[in-house]
């Protein structure tokens, strides 16, 4: 093997020195005159994806596709499921061989094959095998380079680059051949889960094999593997390295140590949950409650008012409720829900949980986000890099909480954690980590799990079922985009006249109603310009027109005709008493941009690109599309939901006080939409109930604003609302009370219940635990963590 | 079906050939089958580009050809409906769009048996290479447990990667050379693959 392996190496050592150093080993063969223009060159990236996948839900029948996409295409579009991105080109066994049960030959009982050396050796051996002769036939381009019609037109001459390799930690350890749980980033010796060392002793007292600051490269590999191979008493493990070589052995450029790289599912999402919460947050709470000095509190208690914190959450979109906490252990969650439950974390931990303990949920929390961005600048990667020195100095703090009560120790970094290092790097060399998490490919298998279905189940035939099944579809799948597109150019006029249609046909359902509104502000919603906010209101009104007195009655909201009143007469001074007709609506939506301005590129500045590239992109083709525009709904409504927005705040800032991002913003509750004539002109309007800014980011330990109802309420117009915001109460600290405030939560929605019940009432609800929720409490936290966009702002 | 005698392909017999301007034999399976290219083509599209002569064939023609395998527009729609987005069970299919068994379809607009219907999705050119089956063998001196081979199924990843390349689906989403991109504060902008400094690095254009 050795031997072989030598023989496998030196065709690469001697020859071409500069492996993976070179940066110009296609430009020098571009010189060499493989072809005529500079433009007609290009690499093509490839990314690869394996993932063990269960085909069934019981765990019998698994599959192990091998999935090929290219950098080239957007990450936008790279894991639509019908575009067919990505490609499957290979099925790695999974199941082969005997019976895992062997009897050794020197009589030592029986030995599981999954545990011996030598069939992990031969594992190992085979998966790389596979992968390397599915890749062949690009393996056989990747120095030559290959003439290929590109998608728009263009014949170039592409050199195909192993660019990315997804994969979970143990599919990374497998095909960079490195020995679990060591990083196949850089010389770190890396811990597992359970803080357990690698499984051999790989390293002595005295040995100096690098650290976390030097890199692990695919030539660092290539020459430990040559050198310390054949060394018995310098054993080749204690690089961190199997002796055999990897799949990309004999690829010019991009080994497979630089194309691993980090997972954001396993990594930082997952282990919120598993190790955040269950081994340093919950353990910790328990025990700092059970030490205090006066008030001990046991774990029950302590768990009561945890959930019950989690089923007082007011509702938001895209914030799932937990009406029975999260603490029930015999409930897997999901990582979505995982997700939803970090959102809030930090309002449920203030106030039972220690100050220092916040702090290290909150740069949890930063560390999520931030790795999150679709689109990073420079500056944005520095908070990156500061969050996680600061997350770790924090949690790994001798005298902090964690390691006082031996919950982790001052050198506790799970290879899980250690990548979180790697995270701006990566981001630097191959764009944002959401594209390359494992979570976003998991779209391709659905196809394979639904063939599986119908399969009749049986290994190889399933298999081969499966495959014809899949071409055949794609196959179909791309008639069917044939069709489309030259139906859309060919009656492109056709969709422009029937949203004509529907226009006129609301303004008829307009008049018919008695009213005269005007088509405008459909017509604004239209023609939305990009990235500005849009307002739009129903088509009919809830309420028929009505005197604001009548109004205020009927919604026994005190004090709105005078609000009103006053209101107008801003635009006029001599406006007396009148009592203006107004009409009131349920919801109106709305749609911001959920981007910032940093994340825009310019294109001008582009200089260096290619040539052809650069007329070709839209000004705005990094972030900004109507995908990203958020689109939610906001209620102010007769089944008492009135939703929280931010609103922009215009007046002076007072001298004396800092200017942070809630300086020219208020927190407001929508209390009622409505519109009304004025001056021939039509207003839309909403009345609010506003809240101060009580403290400033800056001075809690959780980081968020914290806001307090005030008496105030007024008209406002409704541009002057941003966006949607979320507000969770501040608990408190006292033991016991959110169980109380769920408890009176239970009792109203009960009450409410048997209201309807005895009045037979049949219209849509009354009663909304939100609003139970805002009335409740006092104060509350402005939540940035439930969506990027409002983290941008506001944070 | 002495189908030898016009075996140039419409490719190179363009219009001259009588039988492309035929609605009806064009439909026939066997001659459709020797279309150019059909097995190995990228996407659909470029079967347009190969040289279908356009200007010369009437509409109808050129609608059939692409439907093909399917006969005809309405047995493409019945096709599409049963397998998206789940595709139907077997039993389903053969009471639904089998002619002899569901007497709403047009004739000649469903499939004459279920075993038809798969044949046609069969015939469809498929994207990227075909699927074939490896095997490993073992070698002379391996342990005992060691398999006698283990196989697998793999395409060819060049064609698969050819495939993808020249898709014109996603042509407006591609890009070709790594840019560096700065936002109005003139702050590099770190987002999808080619912003990156990796590209960069392997290309120096």
């Amino acid at each position: 093997m050795d031997r072989g392996l030598v023989a496998e190496y030196a065709g690469i050592i001697t020859f071409n020195p500069h492996r993976l150093t070179s940066k110009d080993t296609i430009d020098k063969r571009r010189m060499a005159g493989h072809h005529d223009s500079a433009s007609s060159t290009t690499i093509i990236p490839i990314i690869l994806t394996s993932d063990k996948t269960l085909l069934s839900h019981n765990a019998k029948a698994k599959a192990w596709p091998l999935f090929m996409t290219i950098g080239n295409i957007s990450n936008k579009v790279r894991f639509v499921p019908g575009k067919h991105c990505a490609q499957l080109i290979c099925m790695i066994p999974v199941k082969y061989g005997y019976p895992p049960i062997l009897n050794p030959p020197d009589g030592t009982g029986l030995e599981t094959l999954q545990t011996n050396p030598v069939h992990r050796k031969w594992r190992r051996e085979v998966i790389h095998q596979v992968i390397r002769t599915a890749m062949s036939s690009i393996e056989s381009v990747m120095r030559t380079g290959i003439k290929m019609a590109c998608a728009d037109g263009k014949e170039r001459l592409c050199f195909p680059v192993l660019c990315q390799h997804i994969g979970d930690m143990e599919e990374q350890w497998l095909i960079t051949l490195t020995i679990s749980p060591t990083c196949p980033k850089c010389h770190h010796r890396g811990k597992g889960d359970e803080d357990e060392e690698i499984e051999l002793e790989w390293r002595e007292e005295g040995d100096n094999f690098g650290d976390s600051t030097t890199p692990r490269t695919d030539y660092d590999g290539c020459q430990c593997r040559l050198r310390y191979s054949k060394d018995p008493s310098f054993p080749l493990n204690r690089w961190g390295y199997h002796p055999e070589a990897p799949y990309s052995r004999k690829y010019p450029e991009g080994g497979i140590l630089d194309a691993v790289g980090p997972d954001l599912l396993h990594q930082v999402s997952k282990c919120w949950y598993d190790y955040g919460l269950q081994k340093w947050f919950w353990p910790m709470m328990i025990k700092w409650w059970a030490n205090k000095n006066t008030g001990k509190v046991k774990e029950a208690t302590l768990k009561l008012e945890f959930d019950s914190r989690y089923a007082l959450i007011p509702t938001f979109a895209n914030c799932r409720r937990f009406p029975n906490g999260i603490l029930d252990k015999g409930h897997p969650w999901a990582v979505f829900e995982q997700k939803a439950m970090m959102k809030v974390i930090v309002a449920i931990l203030d106030g039972i949980c220690p100050k220092e303990a916040i702090t290290v949920m909150r740069d949890y929390l930063h560390m999520h986000m931030l790795s999150h961005y679709e689109a990073h600048t420079d500056e944005s990667l520095e908070y990156l890099r500061d969050a996680i020195d600061v997350f770790f100095r924090n949690l790994r703090n001798p005298r902090g909480i964690f390691v006082q009560y031996e919950l982790i120790t001052p050198d506790y970094e799970p290879q899980k954690f250690h990548y979180l290092r790697h995270y701006p790097e990566s981001v630097r060399s191959k764009g944002s980590l959401t594209s390359y998490s494992t979570d976003r490919t998991e779209i391709w298998h659905k196809p394979l799990k639904r063939a599986y279905q119908r399969s009749n189940k049986k290994e190889e035939e399933a298999n081969r079922f499966i495959l014809r099944e899949q071409a055949s579809l794609a196959a179909f799948q791309s008639m069917i985009y044939k069709f489309e597109e030259t139906s859309r150019t060919g009656d492109g006029g056709k969709e422009d006249s029937d949203m004509e249609l529907v226009v006129s046909g609301t303004e008829e359902g307009d008049d018919e109603g008695g009213t005269e509104i005007d088509a405008d502000e459909f017509d604004d919603c239209e023609s939305t310009v990009l990235g500005s906010t849009t307002f739009v209101w129903p088509k009919s009104h809830h309420t028929p027109i009505q005197r604001a007195s009548d109004t205020e009655q009927r919604f026994s909201l005190a004090g709105f005709l005078e609000e009103l009143r006053r209101f107008l007469r801003r635009f006029d001074v001599s406006y007396s008493n009148r009592d203006p007709r107004v009409w009131v609506f349920n919801s109106i939506k709305i749609s911001y941009p959920s981007w910032l301005e940093d994340e825009v590129a310019v294109s001008h500045d582009s200089s260096d690109s290619g040539t052809s590239a650069r007329k070709s992109i839209p000004p705005e083709y990094v972030i900004p599309s109507s995908d990203l525009m958020t689109s939610v709904r906001i209620n102010a409504n007769t089944f008492f939901r009135h939703d929280t927005v931010l609103v922009k705040f215009e007046q002076s800032v007072s001298r004396s006080s800092t200017v942070h991002t809630m300086s020219r913003r208020r927190v407001v509750q929508v209390l009622l939409l409505f519109k009304c004539r004025h001056d021939g002109k039509e207003l839309e309007l909403a009345y609010v109930s506003w809240f101060e800014t009580v403290r400033m980011a800056s001075d809690t330990a959780s980081g968020m604003y914290l806001v307090k109802r005030t008496t105030k309420r007024s008209v406002i117009p409704v541009t002057d609302i941003e966006c949607p915001v979320h507000l969770m109460p501040k608990f408190g600290s006292q033991m016991g009370e959110a169980d109380k405030a769920k408890r009176a939560m239970d009792q109203a929605k009960e009450k409410d219940r048997l209201w309807r019940q005895s009045t037979n009432y049949k219209g849509t609800k009354t009663w909304n635990q939100t609003d139970f929720i805002l009335e409740y409490y006092n104060e509350f936290w402005v939540n940035v963590w439930v969506a990027r966009d409002l983290y941008k702002r506001i944070f | 079906m002495d189908i030898d005698e016009d075996s140039g392909g419409f490719g190179e017999s363009q219009g001259d050939d009588p039988a492309f301007q035929d609605p009806l034999q064009v439909q026939d399976f066997d001659r459709v089958e020797r279309y150019p290219g059909a097995g190995i083509c990228n996407t659909f599209s470029s079967l347009m580009d190969i040289g279908l002569p356009v200007g010369e064939v009437d509409e109808y023609t050129l609608r059939a050809k692409h439907y093909w395998p399917f006969d005809n527009e309405e047995q493409w729609n019945l096709a599409g409906w049963l397998l998206f987005p789940n595709r139907l069970s077997a039993s389903q299919i053969t009471a639904g769009a089998v002619e002899k068994n569901a007497k709403w379809i047009k004739p000649g607009c469903g499939f004459k048996s279920l075993n038809d219907f798969n044949k046609r999705l069969e015939l469809l050119p498929s994207k990227g290479g075909e699927w074939v089956s490896k095997n490993l063998t073992r070698k002379v001196n391996s342990p005992a447990w060691v398999p006698e081979n283990v196989q697998f199924w793999m395409r060819d990843s060049l064609e698969t990667l050819k495939s993808i390349v020249g898709d014109v689906r996603l042509a407006q989403d591609m890009k070709w050379a790594p840019e560096k991109i700065y936002n109005s504060k003139g702050e590099r902008i770190y987002s999808e693959l080619w912003t990156g400094d990796w590209w960069p690095s392997m290309q120096v254009s």
